[in-house]
């Protein structure tokens, strides 16, 4: 009886305390939204598909569960590479890691420490996981643990100007059918690069590229496996036989100025004419436009046409699988979440399918393969696009995809084997054109710039 | 006499039934007095302005966040203001150099001079672009490559250069990109083409151009302009222009350059501040017929807000701070007008906002505390009454246990003068009566039953003693292993040998020598 009073007090005060404690914490939840921050590269610097999905996330269910995503770079996938080391490096100047970013695993595996990224598999349960398609979940593992979840995948695709082919194909007699072996497209290049010249007499030496591609190291990597030997041997390039049999047509047609050598995407040289095909990623698609802007400032609109890789004559039917993941930054259980329910979001059948095609990427979950895909490629209007699903289905189904593998050092002799072979063939193109007369073959210069390539890399 | 002895009783049980305990009337003062206290403290608190607390600290964060944000928005735009104006001197310089005092037209159909031009401008745009706190520079001449393009009459030659990678604030290691120019000027300093690169500038889409350019220099001297807020053409990036006039070599204006400030540029470099209130976000926008447009300015990071960035925000005056209300939310915040002239004569100012809802948040957590705090106040003062009321009592309550038990022992003190007073005054009154202190007539009567009792036989006393001991007839003849018959005999002879008619008168006689304490004068 003496305790009632005090016992009715505190029990007053708990609900009280509670009552006020539970409308604060219902504040929190709807008022203070958790913004994550993300990098990615979808759209890089054009219109982002991604950026006016993330808006409607933001809008809809974001704004539902106080979840908010903004976005704090767009850029391209070797960009973020160096940034996110030197966040992770807390580099001097770096900025803060982000708490989404977008990342292939040998970013990844360039990090100092892998343990600040989230495991998914410790987020998303089995069932979410087996909504993805198998391979794709393969390859966002690291070291036993998913740390990059696919979003998007995409393959090498070639993109013609059909507009100025014709009109090259109209005088010279070429074919678009020459282009589906690497051996008659550089022989094309050589022919393209001869009949450019030819169009400026008083001008000697002034060829024009006929072929740009946007990674050469993929298509060594590649030609070589396609021709049945492996190109790493011990993590470092192997230079047996099939990298000669790839090397020759290609280095004849760089020597002869049918291959742009220069940096950049491969969508530069066609968006100002100095090339009319090229080897890219689908995605490049965002970035090709059908205008060309030539040099005297007049630009004409043409036809782009996407087809399937190119294959060796004597090689497997094997092209590139690409597309990065989505890594997410250790921090606090609620901004972890928020950007598993921005995933969750992304990743969702449809929305996938939708995100996907808008990118020029294919989705990644099963279901979107099953129940949206043919019907968002029989809606496409854009003819690039139309194009682009079309050359990707014809891959899907003569094309075995190849994905690199992955080890610590893959990206050191990525870069340097790109610069080394621009490098040295644009030395030999100088070479070879500074020759008038009794020029050295071209086959030996060829040989030459081999000798050199693998002189350096083995170095 | 029985009768009064009885009534005696009943008045004693009902004193007893309407009286509250020392202890609880204790409690009770006690308790008053802890909420005296805490009315006191409320009122205190009210005066000293502890209630609206939150509403001073708001806007001290507030005008404290403004100050530094309006130094450094200044510092900032004239800091660009001179590198605009640095460059239209340098590109002034250089076509003086390049044209002698003919007019930029002259450049126009020949592009290997707007080349040239552009060649030796890029170095002075990189310069300003990596020095100046920026994301883009450019310029643009009066002239074109090719008159007879498509779209010549607004198509202008000049430089555009971008940052390709905003999220890193330094701008040493940048990555450039040429988003307008001649790609030959990229390919000859290795840096790429923007993926929206186009050759020319659309200067129908570049405020403020038209009226400027061929327009005498001399009534521009000095002039920097920005734009509002606009989409850069062909990406996904809102950006604000600031131009300057280029005097050409013939007097006239002959082209605009400046710089570029992109909206992810400045989220970035005006990143959200946290306080107790929630998240302080910084907009640069302008401020007509009372409102702020922030979709025609630029916004700090949003982050811990619903603010959207294409809002407009209705203003509230108040006496501390302003309300701004938008289809995202209600704000509250501070604004000041920035020296800052735009082309469309908008007056730019700088905002400061937190989300209301943070505000109302805080102040509730410290009404809350208030609450929480006073409740335990309260608490504390009621857990102390219980507390101290009980120590105080203790000492009687146990002295008068002792009392009841042990009527003649000796007394502790309760360390109170007066209870002591108390007990010593009853424990006198307990005391065994001696004969003097009884009425005479009482004495004559007990001293004439004693007398009587001598007279019982020992079964008789037994059976009597039985009867002090409070034993009915049935107790008796159990406890003695005889007849109810033979109790009730003996009972004959006991009121006969006692002078007695009833067994009440017995009791009664019983009662008055136990209460003197004399029962052994009857029953030994």
């Amino acid at each position: 009886m003496r305790y009632r009073w005090g016992i009715l007090l505190i029990a007053v005060m708990t609900a009280i305390s509670l009552a006020l404690a539970g409308c604060s914490s219902s504040n929190d939840a709807t008022d203070q939204p958790t913004t994550i921050s993300i990098w990615h590269v979808y759209g890089a610097q054009t219109d982002s598909p991604l950026n006016d999905l993330i808006d409607e996330f933001n809008s809809t269910v974001g704004e539902e569960e106080g979840v908010r995503v903004e976005v704090t770079m767009v850029s391209n996938n070797n960009n973020i590479h160096e940034d996110i080391l030197a966040a992770a490096s807390d580099g001097p100047n770096a900025p803060a890691l982000p708490d989404i970013f977008v990342a292939y695993p040998k970013t990844v595996l360039a990090m100092p420490d892998e343990n600040v990224l989230i495991d998914f598999r410790d987020y998303l349960s089995e069932d979410e996981l087996a909504a993805f398609v198998p391979e794709f979940l393969e390859g966002g593992m690291v070291n036993d643990r998913l740390v990059s979840l696919p979003v998007a995948k995409s393959t090498e695709l070639m993109f013609v100007n059909k507009t100025a082919f014709d009109r090259f194909a109209e005088a010279t007699g070429a074919k678009l059918s020459d282009l589906e072996t690497w051996e008659g497209l550089f022989a094309t290049a050589i022919d393209y690069a001869a009949w450019t010249d030819a169009q400026t007499p008083d001008v000697a030496n002034d060829p024009k590229a006929f072929f740009v591609h946007d990674f050469h190291f993929n298509y060594f990597q590649v030609g070589v496996e396609s021709l049945g030997e492996d190109f790493f041997s011990n993590d470092r390039i192997a230079f047996g036989p099939a990298f000669d049999q790839a090397w020759d047509p290609y280095a004849r047609a760089a020597l002869s100025g049918g291959v742009w050598l220069s940096g950049g995407y491969a969508t530069e040289p066609l968006r100002t004419g100095d090339s009319i095909v090229s080897v890219a990623s689908s995605a490049s698609v965002l970035y090709f436009s059908n205008e060309v802007i030539y040099p005297d400032n007049t630009s004409e609109n043409v036809e782009l046409i996407a087809l399937p890789c190119p294959t060796f004559e004597s090689g497997d039917a094997l092209v590139m699988q690409r597309g990065a993941g989505m890594c997410v930054v250790k921090s606090t259980p609620e901004r972890e979440q928020a950007a598993i329910t921005f995933l969750k979001w992304l990743t969702e059948p449809e929305r996938n399918t939708q995100f996907a095609i808008s990118t020029g990427y294919m989705p990644v979950v099963s279901a979107a393969f099953d129940s949206y895909l043919p019907e968002a490629i029989e809606n496409l209007s854009e003819q690039k696009y139309i194009e682009l699903y079309k050359a990707f289905l014809e891959t899907q189904d003569g094309f075995e995809f190849y994905v690199s593998p992955q080890f610590e050092s893959y990206l050191a002799i990525e870069t340097a084997f790109e610069d080394n072979v621009r490098n040295v063939l644009r030395a030999g193109r100088a070479d070879y054109a500074a020759f008038d007369g009794e020029a050295p073959s071209i086959g030996s210069i060829s040989e030459e710039c081999l000798d050199k390539i693998k002189a350096i890399s083995n170095g | 006499m029985f009768d009064g002895f009885m009534e005696s009783f009943r008045l004693a049980r009902e004193a007893g039934r309407h009286s509250v305990a020392m202890r609880h009337r204790l409690a009770a003062y006690w308790a008053s007095l802890g909420l005296v206290l805490l009315a006191a403290f409320l009122v205190l608190a009210s005066a000293l302005g502890m209630f609206s607390r939150s509403e001073e600290q708001l806007q001290s964060v507030l005008h404290l966040h403004q100050d530094v944000e309006v130094a450094a928005i200044v510092d900032q735009v004239e800091i660009l203001t001179a590198h605009g104006l640095t460059l239209a001197k340098q590109a002034s310089d250089v076509l003086t150099a390049t044209l002698g005092d003919t007019s930029v037209s002259q450049l126009n159909d020949d592009p290997d001079k707007i080349e040239r031009f552009e060649k030796i401008l890029y170095s002075p745009l990189v310069d300003t672009l990596r020095a100046a706190p920026c994301n883009g520079a450019y310029l643009i001449l009066d002239a074109t490559i090719n008159t007879g393009a498509e779209k010549a009459d607004t198509s202008r030659a000049g430089l555009y250069l971008r940052f390709a990678n905003l999220s890193n604030e330094s701008s040493i290691d940048q990555d450039i990109t040429l988003y307008r120019g001649i790609a030959d000027v990229a390919r000859s300093n290795e840096v790429e083409l923007h993926n929206r690169w186009r050759m020319e500038f659309d200067v129908s889409l570049v405020d403020g151009y038209a009226d400027t350019v061929g327009q005498p220099a001399e009534g521009f001297a000095g002039h920097a302009l920005w734009t509002d807020r606009r989409h850069l053409t062909d990406t996904w990036e809102r950006i604000m222009l600031l131009s300057v006039p280029i005097e050409g070599a013939d007097g006239l204006v002959a082209g605009i350059c400046g710089v570029e400030l992109s909206d992810l540029y400045f989220r970035l470099t005006h990143p959200v501040q946290t306080s107790e209130f929630g998240s302080i976000v910084t907009l640069l926008a302008p401020v007509e017929n009372g409102q702020v447009l922030v979709s025609k300015g630029m916004t700090g990071s949003l982050e811990g807000t619903f603010l959207a960035d294409t809002d407009v925000l209705a203003i509230e005056e108040g006496k501390c701070f302003n309300t701004y209300v938008g289809e995202s939310g209600s704000f509250l915040g501070v604004h000041t007008r920035l020296n800052m002239e735009t082309v469309d004569g908008l007056s730019m100012h700088a905002v400061t906002l937190v989300p209301k809802s943070h505000y109302a948040a805080a102040a509730s957590a410290d009404r809350i505390t208030l609450i929480v705090v006073s409740l335990i106040f309260l608490a504390f003062a009621v857990g102390a009454a219980v507390f101290f009321s009980r120590r105080f009592v203790r000492p009687i309550s146990e002295s008068l246990a002792l009392l009841q038990k042990d009527p003649q022992g000796k007394m502790r003190s309760t360390g109170i003068s007066e209870v002591d007073d108390l007990i010593a005054f009853l424990h006198t009154r307990s005391e065994r009566p001696s004969g003097a202190s009884l009425p005479p007539d009482i004495e004559d009567l007990l001293e004439e039953f004693s007398g009587n009792a001598a007279t019982l036989t020992a079964t008789e006393r037994t059976i009597l003693s039985h009867y002090a001991e409070g034993c009915e007839v049935a107790d008796i003849a159990q406890r003695m292993f005889i007849s109810i018959h033979t109790v009730r005999k003996h009972n004959a002879n006991i009121y006969k040998k006692l002078d007695i008619g009833s067994k009440e008168e017995l009791v009664l006689y019983l009662e008055l020598f136990r209460r003197c304490d004399r029962l052994d004068d009857i029953l030994n």
